[in-house]
Parts: structure tokens; sequence; C-alpha cells
């Protein structure tokens, strides 16, 4: 039972992460109240993984087929939550998911069992989130400002209607991020069998819940405030656009970094309104980010199965 | 939610008495200088150059109330943001208006007859324009799609003030009164033209604020 502290530890820590993700523009700027997110974000959270986290665990579970154990299951969650929070802490691109998926190929290595095509399937949707996330925006921007443009709202019904969408947004937003990456937290845990696909949404969505009301605070103003400055026209569009796109891939069982699906939904706006609204550099880190942490966290997982062989311990 | 509605309900209500402050200050405004025209810095003068103070100070306290709560999160940033930089501009309008009488009345100036005329028109003039700002800012508040209706008489108006006031400088300087008296006559001609100077940067103002809000 121990070994599922990790894959607590990882959910809470994506909690802390993402939720800024759907929330930080809105908490940043003050258009939303901090709990008044963190409460709707959890609730979103916990109802998106219990929903339809199912798909992205089976999806881990068939990665690491044939290769697990509660010892390698928790070993994937302590190397991924070690390879996320030492990349934050040294400010390097970070996405959770292609941790986890880095840890598994880890395992997989040693086991001589990597599931190819399930990987193919899973590094083509991680190439997808961005583009996806950004044709959805575009599309999202259009639609919505010719509702918005019809209903011809004075300033304060305009305010009180985007406040009342940045929450419904980021609702729909926060689900999607429960379900699609419930399987980061406790996806792992369902191969060697120690928890069924139910029971793993549910604790898995309820440890990043965890991380969203205990110590998101922090990462929603920092990552909020950093992000390009956006309207509350834009900002919505972003939330909806990384929302959808990431509840298409939780639906096709693929967990993806909401990062770079926000990424990719910004430099959609930026397409629409013809100014640069993501620099070079942060396109540089999105690509840099495919690379090194599924990189980081397979080296990582296959060094610690060596020392542990080399000792006796596994 | 409903703590949002009661805040934004409270901001526009603060608003519109704000307003109707403003535009009683303009008001009295505009009758203290039809009296001083007529009867020159008389009791009645006096009296209304102090309800022009009076409801320029209660302006100036519903707009230190609303800057209060809209930074206290009222309203979306980006329109908290206008509302502010709108309201420091609007407020010039009765400073202006109450600067005016308090010249006319404390500095003594006579206008003399030969002016007296024109001097009205371009009261008339500035406080038009004012009058098409004070209803652009309602339709922002109300139908932001109609102010457009309304900024773009306070071109003319702006225009046809600039005409009267340089006019009546350079004629009053090549009058005969002492250079003091044209030099206190230019000062409150000039201050005159400011309130349709700003009023058109405010129309010009509002017109970018309701366009910003169509996608």
């Amino acid at each position: 039972m121990w070994q599922l502290a990790s894959g607590v530890f990882f959910g809470w820590s994506l909690g802390t992460n993402d939720a800024a993700n759907v929330f930080g523009t809105a908490v940043a700027s003050r258009m939303v109240r901090f709990w008044t997110a963190a409460v709707i974000c959890s609730l979103g959270l916990i109802l998106g993984a219990w929903l339809e986290g199912a798909a992205g665990i089976e999806t881990y579970a068939a990665l690491s087929s044939g290769q697990g154990s509660l010892h390698t299951a928790f070993l994937v969650c302590l190397v991924a939550a070690i390879t996320v929070t030492g990349m934050t802490w040294l400010r390097l691109p970070v996405s959770a998911t292609q941790a986890v998926v880095g840890g598994l190929l880890g395992v997989g290595a040693w086991t001589g069992n990597i599931q190819f095509s399930v990987l193919g399937k899973v590094a083509a949707c991680w190439v997808g989130t961005p583009l996806g996330a950004m044709l959805i925006a575009v599309a999202v921007f259009f639609v919505l400002g010719q509702l918005l443009n019809r209903l011809h709202l004075n300033m304060f019904q305009y305010d009180f209607g985007m406040r009342l969408l940045l929450l419904l947004a980021g609702g729909y937003g926060s689900y999607a991020l429960g379900a699609n990456n419930v399987a980061n937290a406790t996806g792992p845990f369902v191969g060697p069998g120690m928890l069924d696909v139910q029971t793993a949404c549910l604790l898995g969505g309820a440890s990043i819940a965890l991380g969203v009301l205990t110590f998101s605070r922090g990462v929603m103003m920092t990552v909020g405030g950093g992000l390009v400055k956006l309207d509350a026209f834009s900002a919505l569009v972003v939330v909806v656009a990384e929302g959808i796109t990431v509840h298409i891939y939780a639906v096709l069982g693929v967990p993806v970094s909401t990062s770079q699906a926000v990424v990719g939904a910004v430099l959609g706006i930026g397409l629409v309104k013809g100014i640069r609204t993501v620099n070079r550099k942060t396109l540089r880190s999105i690509l840099l980010a495919w690379v090194s942490t599924p990189t980081v966290a397979f080296l990582m997982t296959w060094i610690a199965i060596l020392i542990l062989r080399q000792g006796g311990w596994m | 939610m409903g703590l949002f509605w009661k805040q934004e309900k409270e901001v526009r209500r603060l608003l519109e008495a704000y307003i109707a402050a403003v535009d009683a200050s303009m008001g009295e405004f505009e009758k203290a200088i039809l009296c001083f025209l007529e009867k020159g810095g008389c009791e009645e003068f006096r009296a209304l150059d102090k309800t022009t103070h009076k409801n320029e100070s209660r302006a100036d306290d519903l707009r230190w109330e609303i800057e209060q709560m809209l930074y206290r999160r009222a309203l979306l940033p980006e329109s908290r943001d206008d509302l502010l930089s709108l309201l420091e501009n609007y407020d010039h309008l009765p400073n202006l208006a109450e600067n005016i009488t308090f010249m006319l009345d404390t500095q003594r100036i006579e206008i003399p007859a030969a002016y007296r005329e024109r001097f009205k028109r371009l009261m008339e003039a500035n406080i038009q324009a004012y009058r098409h700002v004070c209803r652009a800012v309602e339709l922002l508040l109300n139908d932001p799609g109609r102010v457009e209706e309304e900024v773009q008489p306070v071109d003319q108006f702006e225009s046809a003030s600039d005409g009267l006031e340089r006019d009546l400088i350079i004629e009053i300087f090549r009058s005969d009164l002492p250079r003091a008296d044209c030099i206190q006559l230019r000062d409150v001609i000039q201050r005159m033209g400011d309130i349709s100077d700003t009023a058109e940067k405010l129309a010009r103002r509002l017109d970018i604020l309701s366009l910003k809000k169509r996608i």
C-alpha cells in the first residue's frame, strides 16, 4: 500500500501546477477569486477523473503491460515526480505526462517489453496537442465572438457574462484536466493490479484536487502573470480551446500536457489577431520539453532500476 | 456570482450618481455664466458659483467611492482600467467649470459689452460639446452600439469653440483694453475652450471603448 504514496504525491504536485493552466490567467488578473477557482477546479477535476479518466489509465496499463509490479509503479511515479520537481526548479520546460511515459519506457527497457504501437499513438498526440489547441482556439474565437457581438451587451452585462463564462469554461477545463491527467497519478498502479480503474480514477482525481486546494495559489499567480496579458475574451477562448483539446485526448485515452495546449491556444489567438502572442523562446521550450522530459525520466528510471538490481533489492 | 452582480450594480449606481453630479455642476455653471454676462458679479452669480462648486465636490466624492470599489476588484481588469481613465478625464470638465466661475468671481473680471454675445456663444458651444459627451458616456453604460451617434457632433462644437476662442482673443488684444484685462480675459476664454477640448479627447476615447467590446 505504501507504494501508492508516490502516486498520491505525484497527483498532488500535478494539482499544484496544472490548475494554473485552467484558472491562472483569470485568478492572476483578478477576474476570478482564488478560492472560487480552487473549489470549482477541484470539483471539476474529481468529476472528470471519475467519469472519463478510465481511457487514459487503460492506455498506461497497455503501455506497461507485462512489466508491472508495485515496485516499478512506485518507481515510475517517484521518478516522474522528481523529474517534474527538478526540472521546474531548474526552470526547464516540463510535462508531467511525458515524465510518466519516460518512466514507463525506462521500466520497459529493462523488461524488453516496450509497446511501440501505443508509444507511437502517445507521441503523435503530444505533437497534436498544441496544434489542435491552436486550431480549436481560432474556431472558438470566431464562433463565440460572433455570438457575443450579436448580443449587444453593455459594459456591465459584458463583465458579468464574461466572469460567468470564465467560471463555466474553467469548470469544463478542470473536468477535462481530471479526465485526461488522472492517469499520470494513479495509472501506473492499475497495470500491476493494485488498484482497479475506478478506484484509480477517484484516488487520482482526489489527490490532484488536494494539490489545487492546498498549494496552487502561488503557481496560479506566477503562471497567470507570466503568460502574455490577455483580455477577458481571449482568456476565455484559451480556456475553452484548452479544455476541448484535452477532453478530446481524454476520450482517445492519451494523457497530454495542458501547458502545451495553453501555449497552442494562445498561439491561435495571436493568429486571429495578427499579433505575436508567444515568443520563439517559448516555442523552443515546448520542442525541448518533448525530448528532454521523457529522456530525463527514462534515464532516471533506468539508472534507478540498475542500482536496485545491483543491490539485490529488485 | 451574486457578489459579482452586486458589486457591478453598486458601481453602476455610483457612476449614474457621479454623472448626475457632474451634470448638475455643469448646469449651474451655464446658469452662472449667463447671469454673469447679464448682471456681472452679483449675489445671484456668487450663489450659482457656490452650487457649481458644491456639485463638483459631490462628484469628486463619488469618483473616489467608485475608484475604491474598482480597486476592490469590481469589474474585469480591462473594464476597470477603461473606467478609471474615463473618470480621470471626465472629472476635468466640472473642474474647469468650477475654475472659470471662481476666476470670474475672485479676479473681478468684467466682460466688455462688445464681447458678451460671442462669449455667450463660446460658452454654449462648450456646453453642447459637454452634453454630447455626457450622453455618450450614458450610452457606453447602456447601449454601446450607439456611442458613435453622440461622439460625432463633439468635434463640430469643438471646432466652433476653437474659432470663437481665436477670434475673441485676437480682437481683445487689438482693442484699447489695458494689457492686464486682456490677459485676464484671454485666460477665461482659453479655460472655457478647454471644456470642448477635453470633451473631444473624451469622445475619441469613448469611441474606442465602444469598439473595444466588439470582437
